[in-house]
């Protein structure tokens, strides 16, 4: 396995609140008054002008400016798709999904990049993070460059284990540190978990 | 009751589009979204008419798909068929004149291939339209 990973925390019970929305958006035709609701607490987002240089908030006001429209009539696929991304970022990622590849460790963020050989030899990372399969794949984004695989609570669980004799190691702590906060904050609330994705 | 002929038509256009949307997104399997674009573009076009706005999205599909090949001659059927769509936005749009803007600066953008255009006349008429349009900052628009 090559590249990054990045891990988050996500609020999934929000994510299949909003489900339902970001399959009406994926029909492209009119939206009705859930999505709408919807498409309106993500443009009060602080989150929501961060991404892309406020394109997806531009095309929130372009869509709730013509509700009478069907998407399909002025909207072209790749529009569609980062509505739904940038949804799916704002409303139910802790700090709008917000990372960085500078810095490995933030307050809401993981990315394992040079430490990942090291973790990828471990049979509990790799079960945990690569073995999952389709199944722990979050319905959206389904297109785009991002997909994101959750993690079931009894994952976080095992990652926490298996985290903690690592603290005491010098070349992996911070990232551990890191992940060992990330999987508490997770464990502390029902509706959270982890989700992870592959950058390139 | 057994579907209709045109129900069985709006399903397998729909079908067509959404896996023609996954092909295009996936990035490697250009020339599949784009015969499954163009295959919905028609199916629509022989059971709605050549006029009916359930066109445009099939054809921003296909567009999609041929942008995204990065040639000349694919460019050049993007703008092609980007004329095309602008026409049928026309009428769909007619309510909604800041995205008709919006859609003239989209065929703008389609003409522009490796920062030359394929068409510096049409361009310039295009230019001129959104000069004259008074939600664009025209001559119909108070300042």
């Amino acid at each position: 396995m090559s590249g990054e990973i990045l891990i988050q925390v996500i609020d999934i019970v929000r994510f299949q609140t909003i489900r339902p929305a970001l399959s009406e958006l994926e029909a492209v035709r009119m939206l009705g008054s859930e999505a709408r609701i919807v498409l309106r607490e993500a443009t009060a987002s602080p989150f929501a002008r961060g991404i892309r240089y406020g394109h997806f908030a531009g095309l929130l006001s372009r869509i709730l400016s013509h509700l009478e429209l069907e998407l399909r009539v002025f909207l072209t696929s790749r529009d569609v798709d980062e509505v739904i991304h940038g949804l799916v970022r704002v409303l139910c990622f802790e700090n709008g999904a917000k990372f960085s590849l500078v810095e490995a460790v933030g307050p809401n963020w993981v990315v394992l990049e040079s430490s990942l050989s090291t973790f990828i030899h471990l049979n509990w990372f790799r079960q945990i993070f690569l073995e999952g399969g389709s199944e722990s794949a979050l319905a959206y984004p389904q297109h785009g460059e991002v997909r994101y695989y959750v993690l079931r609570r009894e994952d976080v669980a095992h990652l926490a284990a298996g985290l903690r004799p690592l603290l005491e190691e010098p070349a992996l702590a911070p990232e551990a540190e890191g992940l060992a906060r990330l999987a508490a904050r997770a464990l502390s609330a029902e509706n959270l978990t982890l989700a992870h994705t592959c950058l390139l | 009751m057994p579907p209709s002929v045109d129900e069985k038509a709006e399903e397998r256009a729909a079908r067509l589009e959404r896996q023609a949307w996954d092909a295009i997104a996936d990035g490697f399997r250009l020339e599949d979204g784009i015969r499954l674009a163009s295959e919905a573009f028609a199916t629509r076009q022989a059971f709605q008419g050549e006029g009916h706005r359930d066109l445009i999205w099939p054809l921003s599909l296909w567009i999609e798909a041929l942008r995204w090949m990065h040639h000349a001659d694919s460019a050049m059927e993007a703008a092609r068929l980007g004329e095309r769509r602008l026409a049928l936005r026309r009428v769909a749009l007619a309510g909604a004149p800041d995205e008709l803007a919006c859609s003239v600066r989209e065929l703008m953008e389609l003409y522009t291939f490796e920062n030359g255009s394929l068409d510096p006349r049409r361009v310039d008429e295009l230019r001129r339209e959104l000069a004259r349009r008074p939600d664009t900052g025209g001559p119909g628009q108070e300042v």
